[in-house]
């Protein structure tokens, strides 16, 4: 009974040197994640509907080049039965009418394939800035102060224990975030 | 018991009133304003990627009639009705499209080089972005009929269009009852398909304006 006193006093500099300690040794505490960068950009919604666009155009622009290929072999045609018909005036035109579509399509093919590849980069480049865009929101929300990425390219992180993968945790929230939803 | 029938028929007729007007009745512009501007009430999104800030706010018809009838100086009820029926066919929203928190650039610059460039970017921004534009309900989607830049020579850094939906309904039913998302797939800054989320709470809890 004579030792309560000092039994209480002992347990509440315990107590209290604890809480110095936990407060203390958690601000040095860094909480560090990783993100596999693949999987992140190819199950992002963005992604998905980013390449259907992207499709979407290039179709568009296939059929234009399609078109105009189709009547370039049509005025062709043309020719060639002017030609065997001994036709003059119509192989006169038709010459000129050709050359001038040919020369339309072989610029149009050219620009085409250059105007895919810049869309295609443009896509991809947006795609990545969102991802990127999210990977920091999540992280400034969640309190981390790290956040790693692995690609296949570029493989940053040679081990990590499983629990700090957090790739489905930003892949959710980026996917919401994509669709407009609050967090 | 006549008096507790009386009471019962009346609470009843009270819960029915109460049930009925959901939707609060606001008659002072500032206090509509601070109702439909706070975040928190889901009428104001902002979305950031890159270096580039979205901010989109739905403007309900009824502050668009109010802010018509100031600027024409118009009082007589009729006008106002005249206009409030109009605002009403129609969604608007007013998006605004600026350089992202800590950066200071004017969006018509960005990316620019030279005066070529600067004057196709404006003319891009001006003419295309109703291209770039769209309203989802309901897996119905919907172009703009008027996008309209606003205040383009403007020394803001930030510039605001004015995108109207007109007429946009689902099968017969109210629109309220869908979420509406705002689509803007930016093909100038580089940052994808930007989608906006207006939940059907959200709208349905807009408080009724009475000017």
């Amino acid at each position: 009974m004579k030792y309560t006193g000092t039994l209480a006093l002992v347990l509440c500099l315990l107590v209290i040197g604890y809480l110095v300690y936990d407060k203390t040794s958690g601000q040095n505490l860094k909480r560090v994640g990783y993100v596999d960068m693949d999987k992140l950009v190819s199950d992002y919604k963005g992604t998905k509907e980013a390449t259907q666009r992207y499709e979407k155009k290039v179709k568009t622009w296939t059929q234009e080049s399609d078109s105009l290929k189709q009547e370039v072999m049509r005025v062709y045609e043309q020719l060639r039965l002017d030609s065997l018909a001994n036709n003059t005036t119509g192989i006169k035109t038709n010459v000129k009418r050709f050359m001038y579509l040919r020369e339309r399509y072989m610029k149009y093919a050219q620009d085409l394939e250059a105007k895919a590849g810049e869309a295609d980069n443009s896509m991809t480049s947006a795609v990545i800035t969102q991802i990127n865009e999210h990977i920091k929101t999540y992280a400034e929300q969640n309190g981390f102060d790290v956040v790693l990425c692995n690609t296949t390219q570029s493989y940053n992180v040679g081990y990590a224990k499983a629990r700090i993968n957090i790739t489905t945790e930003v892949l959710t929230f980026a996917n919401i975030a994509y669709e407009g939803g609050n967090h | 018991m006549q008096r507790t029938w009386n009471i019962l028929i009346l609470g009843m007729s009270l819960s029915a009133l109460i049930g009925g007007c959901g939707r609060t009745v606001v008659s002072d512009v500032n206090a509509f304003k601070k109702l439909i501007f706070k975040p928190e009430r889901g009428l104001v999104k902002e979305k950031q990627v890159g270096s580039i800030l979205y901010k989109l706010n739905f403007m309900p018809a009824s502050y668009l009639a109010y802010n018509s009838c100031l600027q024409s100086g118009a009082t007589a009820p009729a006008v106002k009705d005249s206009l409030l029926a109009g605002y009403a066919n129609s969604l608007t929203f007013l998006l605004n499209i600026g350089p992202a928190k800590g950066q200071d650039f004017d969006i018509t610059q960005l990316g620019v080089a030279n005066y070529g460039e600067f004057a196709e970017q404006l003319e891009q921004l001006a003419f295309k972005a109703a291209d770039w534009i769209a309203l989802e309900v309901n897996g119905q989607v919907y172009k703009p009929s008027l996008v309209r830049m606003e205040n383009i020579n403007a020394l803001e850094k930030s510039r605001n269009f004015m995108v109207v939906f007109e007429n946009p309904t689902v099968a017969g039913k109210d629109l309220t009852q869908f979420d509406w998302t705002f689509v803007y797939a930016d093909e100038l800054f580089n940052t994808g398909v930007n989608k906006f989320l207006f939940s059907k709470e959200a709208i349905q809890k807009i408080p009724e304006f009475k000017f």
